[in-house]
């Protein structure tokens, strides 16, 4: 059963479990991370949403994550810094029935401060992951629950919304599917193939000296709040209500302190991403795709990263069937689809050309890794079974 | 996780660098026929770190006989160079040199550019090996002081072989040495260098024959965790010098030090400094001249108080108090120093500071230290201004590389 709560990066396993019927097994099931450390870690009370079942309920389904601080290989030689939920880039995929309660309790085994926003998912405000307008930021070594009922249907995602733009280059993103039984995707095309591509981006110099930065800065923060010493300026770059009030900071300038957005206080440039990953990974370290001839496959678009893509599939046409989550009037026919940052968009192709074909970012600088190509947000469709007359005679590494 | 690599081989990868003739035969030239294969061409592969640190000062001193002297001061200005590289060899490996350019100190030939660095380095999680000119291990814990010379005579071991004609005799030489970290903050450095010897060859400023060698051990706080502990480095040496005169072949130096945080906190930091120098000397050396001075059997220590005053986590002000004393333990001559300052920062790498430092020598110390008794008041601007072009490593040190495991 607990193969129903975390899907490996291509493991597209189904939630099964019925509210009425499952609830033993979800209880079994929750120690996926309540056995280990984070049971020990400071809680923050919980506030139900309304409707929500009480705490305890069988009728929640149970998930937990806990964020560290991990080596993460983008291609063979290249590793570098990232925070992995559950120690993975991306994190664990979520798969969820419509009207489903959630409930996940977030472990921050990091030294930064972290949320977690759902992110096309109508939750309750104060759980909807936004640092000092629905919640305090979770603190190293403390425990969050995001309790919420799963709603749209659809492909929708989850990633930190502290220091944003930097812990999303950092890896804190994962996909969050919301299933019905009803699939209107799978009646007009009934797909056998369900594959979820999130595409990112990150300045692998700027994660690196950012993390850096944050946590040096944050180690501060701690040995003064230990002493009860950390004051109103020091406590955040944002200090409390800055982040909403545009009059706090004028206040707070008037007193003293230099602003957020001076050159000067930045720890690194502006990031210029070198990297450009599917499911956390560079071509050719990418995973395939593989389909069977004649069948229909899904592909879900997730735009975790700061840069748009425009996947283009080789050899095929597919149809655009959903964008952010919501299934379209009616589907259009495309061989490249443009993902701003953000943004999920599903497409449904048939099977009905076999070969190797690539699927790739047509802004083919994206192609590259360190600017080197081939690399990037690139993969390929393979047939099952499929064995072409032609084969490489000969590589050269131009 | 990757395999932690014993640092028993970067050890003897270095000694046998190390052992190895020092004899430079490098030839620096470019030949301008040879140019690039494609001279448009970036190399994407080379890390640059530039900076340039400016010391401008306004120097006022009144001396015992109500002489007075002024002077701009520009004296430790400097200006370097840092590339690096990955080298193939292995992905642990890095390589690199240093260039710097400064100005030597204040009354030293000047208009003169003295160079403090040329050197390449070899760079490894639990090593670096550096062959060239540099900075010598002259001192466990530095001074606090605004300018090096401030106080070179107390802090720091003094170059036997100078006839006090450059404060840099006791600061660059030629060299090779060796610092392993066995874990973070431990650290053991061998170096063995050509201290410029005045005596033998005033104008030699190119010879490699090594003339001494020492050892340091010690720990050394991570940098951006020095606010936070309250050692922030200990450490103890020795250095060796191959005089070759009759009846003293060899002379040493015993080097011990301590700088820790007596209030730990990063936005009131209280430090305390302490040093103390063993110059074993040798025997007879007379402290009244020049060369016997540097030579003479003597004890120096000093110690300072500093605060650091870090509003919002930002460099706002700081200041030290700082007391040395050299005796010599032949003769009775003896020189003390005491000296205040204050350093406003103006910006995140700007800073307008003062300083007033006072000055004895007593019993027959030479000229070289002055007069025997002076004091003296620096107004000064202080910027240090680096850059990294194109960085392509993290710190040895830094707090991933320490706590999340070693990304070369």
């Amino acid at each position: 059963m607990k193969a129903e709560l975390i899907e490996g990066r291509r493991v597209f396993l189904k939630t099964i479990v019925g509210a009425a019927v499952g609830g033993a097994a979800l209880l079994a099931a929750r120690p996926v991370m309540a056995q280990g450390t984070a049971q020990s870690m400071p809680m923050a009370p919980v506030t139900l949403p309304k409707g929500a079942p009480p705490e305890g309920s069988p009728l929640y389904k149970h998930f937990a994550l806990e964020l560290r601080v991990i080596q993460h290989e983008l291609v063979p030689g290249i590793v570098t810094h990232m925070m992995g939920y559950d120690s993975s880039v991306p994190g664990p995929t979520f798969r969820v029935q419509e009207g489903d309660w959630v409930w996940v309790d977030f472990t921050n085994s990091t030294d930064e401060m972290h949320t977690i926003h759902w992110h096309g998912l109508l939750v309750d405000y104060r759980m909807d992951g936004v640092p000092y307008t629905g919640q305090d930021p979770v603190m190293k070594g403390e425990r969050y629950s995001y309790v919420f009922r799963a709603e749209p249907y659809g492909t929708h995602f989850y990633h930190c919304h502290f220091g944003t733009s930097m812990h999303m280059q950092a890896g804190m993103y994962g996909a969050f599917i919301v299933e019905r039984a009803d699939d209107p995707v799978h009646a007009q095309y009934p797909y056998t193939q369900d594959s979820t591509l999130i595409l990112s981006s990150l300045d692998t110099v700027f994660v690196r000296q950012q993390i850096n930065a944050m946590f040096a800065r944050m180690k501060q923060r701690d040995a003064l709040a230990a002493r009860g010493a950390l004051d109103d300026l020091t406590q955040a770059v944002f200090p409390p209500g800055l982040y909403t009030s545009e009059s706090r900071l004028r206040e707070a300038l008037a007193r003293g302190y230099p602003s957020p957005y001076l050159a000067s206080r930045a720890a690194a440039e502006p990031p210029r991403p070198n990297f450009f990953t599917i499911n956390g990974k560079a071509y050719p370290s990418t995973e395939p795709i593989r389909v069977r001839a004649g069948e229909w496959t899904r592909l879900r678009f997730i735009n975790a990263g700061n840069v748009g893509f425009s996947m283009h599939l080789h050899g095929h046409d597919f149809y655009w069937v959903c964008s952010d989550g919501a299934p379209l009037p009616s589907p259009i026919r495309l061989n490249t689809i443009r993902i701003e940052p953000g943004n999920t968009h599903d497409v449904v192709f048939l099977a009905d050309n076999p070969g190797f074909w690539p699927l790739h970012d047509h802004e083919v600088t994206h192609t590259t890794n360190n600017g080197v190509y081939p690399g990037g947000a690139m993969t390929d469709v393979e047939y099952e079974g499929f064995e072409g007359a032609y084969a490489p005679r000969i590589s050269l590494d131009e | 996780m990757r395999k932690p690599i014993p640092f028993v081989a970067p050890l003897l990868f270095g000694l046998v660098l190390v052992l190895s003739p020092c004899q430079s035969t490098a030839q620096p030239q470019v030949d301008p026929e040879d140019a690039p294969e494609d001279p448009a061409r970036t190399a994407p592969w080379i890390e640059w770190a530039l900076g340039v640190r400016g010391v401008t000062s306004f120097n006022g001193a009144r001396f015992e006989d109500g002489s007075t002297r002024t002077a701009f001061d520009f004296s430790d200005s400097l200006l370097y160079v840092r590339p690096r590289v990955p080298l193939t060899v292995s992905r642990d490996l890095r390589g690199g040199a240093l260039f710097a350019l400064t100005f030597p100190d204040a009354y030293e030939r000047p208009g003169a550019l003295l160079v403090a660095d040329a050197h390449m380095f070899l760079e490894h999680r639990y090593a670096l090996l550096r062959l060239g000119r540099g900075r010598i291990k002259s001192h466990i814990i530095p001074s606090p002081a605004l300018r090096d010379d401030d106080t070179i005579r107390i802090a720091e071991a003094q170059n036997p072989f100078s006839t006090g004609g450059s404060t840099a005799d006791h600061q660059f030489g030629n060299m090779a040495d060796l610092t392993i970290w066995p874990t973070p903050r431990l650290y053991g450095e061998l170096h063995a260098e050509n201290l410029s010897n005045a005596v033998l060859e005033p104008q030699s400023l190119t010879a490699f024959e090594l003339n001494s060698v020492g050892l340091t051990l010690g720990y050394r706080q991570l940098p951006s965790l020095v606010t936070l502990s309250v050692v922030r480095q200990l450490g103890f040496g020795t250095n060796v010098y191959r005089l070759g005169i009759p009846g003293a072949e060899f002379a040493f130096d015993l080097l011990a030090g301590s700088w820790l945080n007596l209030i730990v906190d990063p936005v009131h930091t209280v430090d305390w400094r302490a040093q103390v120098i063993y110059a074993g000397g040798v025997p007879g050396a007379d402290p009244s001249t020049p060369t016997g001075s540097f030579r003479a059997r003597s004890v120096s220590a000093f110690t300072s108080i500093g605060y650091t005053y870090r509003r919002s986590l930002l460099p706002t002000f700081r200041t030290n108090v700082v007391a040395g004393y050299r005796r010599y333990l032949e003769g009775g001559a003896a020189q003390f120093t005491a000296l205040g300052n204050f350093f406003w920062s103006l910006g995140q790498v700007v800073e307008l500071g003062l300083q007033y430092q006072y000055r004895r020598a007593e019993n027959g110390l030479p000229r070289i230290f002055g007069e025997d008794q002076s004091h003296s008041l620096k107004i000064v601007i202080v910027g240090t201004f680096e850059t990294v072009v194109n960085p392509l490593f993290d710190d040895r040190a830094s707090i991933l590389n320490t706590e999340s495991g070693y990304v070369p």
